[in-house]
């Protein structure tokens, strides 16, 4: 059994690495914001210290959540939904990585690479967390199938199908192959799908602590958002400062995304390593 | 003499006058003490008093086939000599409510056993009858009582005490029953408080089971264990015998007014949702508590509502 001291030095240390964190985040987004905005107009360099600038955050957001993922039993309700999520984080890492190394290595771009698949992969992997979170939310009135997953991967592919067409009779893309396209719309649609369920999610949980992860791909959905109104043809409607301003505030808030996700799932998981030194009945107050 | 509770190791005899019973009575009051004090009145008459957490709750004349409830201020008035035997018992609390609650109702009827077996074939004739009331079991090694709602017995409603001690579980009570016994049987009355509390107790518990069974899915095992945790931590702070155990709500607690039992609950509840709520959210909280209340029978909930305890009051 552990004793209160054992207890409240715990609790220090949870909080003591909590603010460690907390600074190195702060950290990683102050670099961030600055090399987004005033790194050296070089192609090689500059370029893989962006790269690496967001893969260190995709990590640390991948392995916090693996932590969690760690936290539950096998057979346990809430493991599916931390395991797809743990999922696609690492899914996006290994994109990330992935197209860090075609910098690194000088490779070109094609209208398709190899990271499109990871990228492809984590949408799929957010997709079936959000699923599992919400089959967890509403499965005690009625037992929502895998077939509703189905459903919603169909209409998103629809959609991005009819957007795909809507962008090529608007003369978007014309330079690049159908697939590419309907990939390059995938992602915004993708990205507005989960966003939004996300934010659903968001508001369900309030103040409480297992709605944070969730507001990393919120996050991502606007620093997405903006980009495909850059890419759109926003900038044109916008005044040339302002257009500029944005590009790099979307790459700032994308490496927020993982920020955020990141100490979503450190807030359940402090809250959990408590559970784990209460032994029977002892005081364990978790503090927000 | 002696008919409650035979085992109980934490008993005293002895002969005394009033004074002597009223010093007694005295120090159950003053260490909030529950249990009872058995004063063999007349040869055939034993004066039962019971105390709820210091508190006399409920005096009763018993005569060997039937008893009368009296005012705790009768008890001494009648005794055939200046002083008699007196047999003092310490009691857990839900022995002490299990006895209050018995002597409550009425007696319907006496029955002998001759062991396990036969006090299986009673209690399946309770079921086919739809018995509910209380059945107090006194053989050589073991007595007790059991709480037979609809025919079955409820969970967490009985209590018996061996030589090993007291224990909730029938099946732990049974290798101590193979002696001959005999039954007593209490049918509940529905105006005593006993009953109205004891159908609020199972309401809450079975209300508070369904809560946490589906936190428990929503947020797994470790965050319920910490959640417990705190709960009980408060429940120890405010010196209610009641605690949380998994998705269990043990209540040990001797409520004998359905008022004061629902105000503890009222608070449990609120305390609950508060911290079920900073895991998922008051919105969460609020559905899984409304969700599950409306999954009890409508008999449950109209007894939780009408104890102000239905999720309207924690929708704040």
């Amino acid at each position: 059994m552990a004793s209160n001291a054992t207890i409240v030095s715990k609790q220090n240390k949870n909080s003591r690495v909590l603010t460690y964190v907390l600074i190195a985040s702060l950290v990683i987004m102050g670099v961030t914001v600055y090399w987004n905005w005033y790194a050296p107009e070089q192609d090689y360099w500059p370029q893989l210290v962006g790269d690496w600038i967001t893969i260190i955050p995709a990590v640390a957001a991948a392995i916090a959540g693996t932590l969690l993922l760690r936290q539950f039993e096998r057979g346990e309700k809430p493991r599916a939904i931390w395991f797809w999520l743990a999922m696609g984080w690492w899914a996006w890492v290994v994109g990330e990585i992935c197209s860090m190394s075609y910098d690194l290595f000088k490779l070109p771009y094609g209208d398709i690479s190899v990271y499109d698949f990871f990228w492809v992969v984590g949408y799929l992997c957010f997709g079936l967390s959000l699923f599992h979170q919400y089959r967890n939310i509403y499965s005690s009135k009625r037992k929502l199938g895998f077939i509703y997953f189905l459903i919603m991967v169909a209409i998103v592919l629809v959609t991005t199908l009819i957007l795909t067409q809507w962008a090529i009779a608007a003369g978007l893309g014309a330079d690049i192959s159908w697939f590419a396209l309907y990939l390059a719309v995938f992602y915004p649609v993708c990205d507005l799908a989960i966003g939004a369920t996300a934010l659903w999610l968001a508001f369900l949980f309030g103040r409480g602590a297992w709605g944070r992860p969730w507001w990393g791909l919120i996050v991502f959905a606007v620093a997405d958002g903006i980009n495909i109104f850059l890419w759109i043809g926003g900038d044109k409607l916008l005044p040339e400062k302002v257009a500029n301003f944005l590009d790099p505030l979307s790459a700032s808030i994308y490496n927020g995304g993982y920020v955020v996700a990141m100490l979503g799932f450190l807030f359940i998981l402090f809250l959990t390593f408590w559970a784990s030194v209460s032994a029977s009945g002892e005081t364990v107050e978790p503090t927000q | 003499m002696a008919p409650f509770f035979r085992q109980s190791i934490d008993q005293q005899r002895f002969n005394g006058s009033r004074s002597t019973l009223d010093s007694h009575r005295a120090q159950f009051r003053q260490n909030q003490i529950s249990g009872v004090f058995e004063i063999q009145s007349m040869p055939q008459e034993v004066e039962v008093l019971v105390f709820g957490g210091g508190e006399e709750t409920g005096a009763y004349r018993l005569w060997p086939s039937s008893h009368l409830k009296i005012t705790p201020s009768e008890i001494g008035i009648g005794w055939d000599r200046q002083e008699v035997a007196i047999r003092s018992v310490a009691l857990p609390d839900q022995a002490s409510r299990a006895l209050w609650q018995a002597l409550e109702y009425q007696t319907f009827s006496k029955k002998e056993i001759a062991g396990v077996d036969q006090f299986k074939v009673f209690l399946k004739s309770c079921f086919s009858e739809g018995m509910t009331g209380m059945v107090s079991i006194a053989s050589e090694l073991c007595d007790g009582f059991i709480f037979l709602h609809g025919g079955l017995p409820a969970p967490g409603e009985s209590i018996f005490c061996s030589p090993e001690g007291f224990t909730k579980s029938l099946q732990e009570a049974e290798g101590f029953l193979n002696s001959t016994g005999q039954l007593t049987i209490y049918k509940a009355d529905p105006a005593t408080q006993a009953y109205q509390c004891t159908l609020l107790r199972m309401s809450m518990a079975g209300w508070g089971k369904r809560i946490l069974t589906n936190y428990k899915d929503m947020v797994g095992q470790k965050l319920l264990h910490i959640m417990n945790a705190n709960l009980n931590a408060i429940l120890l702070h405010r010196q209610s015998n009641i605690h949380l155990a998994d998705i269990e709500i043990i209540d040990n607690h001797f409520f004998h007014e359905c008022r004061m039992a629902a105000q503890a609950y009222q608070t449990l509840f609120t305390d609950m949702a508060q911290l079920i709520g900073r895991v998922i959210g008051g919105m969460v909280t609020r559905r899984i508590m409304s969700t599950t209340f409306h999954q009890l029978a409508m008999s449950e909930q109209e007894v939780l509502a009408t104890n102000t305890l239905s999720p309207s009051a924690f929708l704040r």
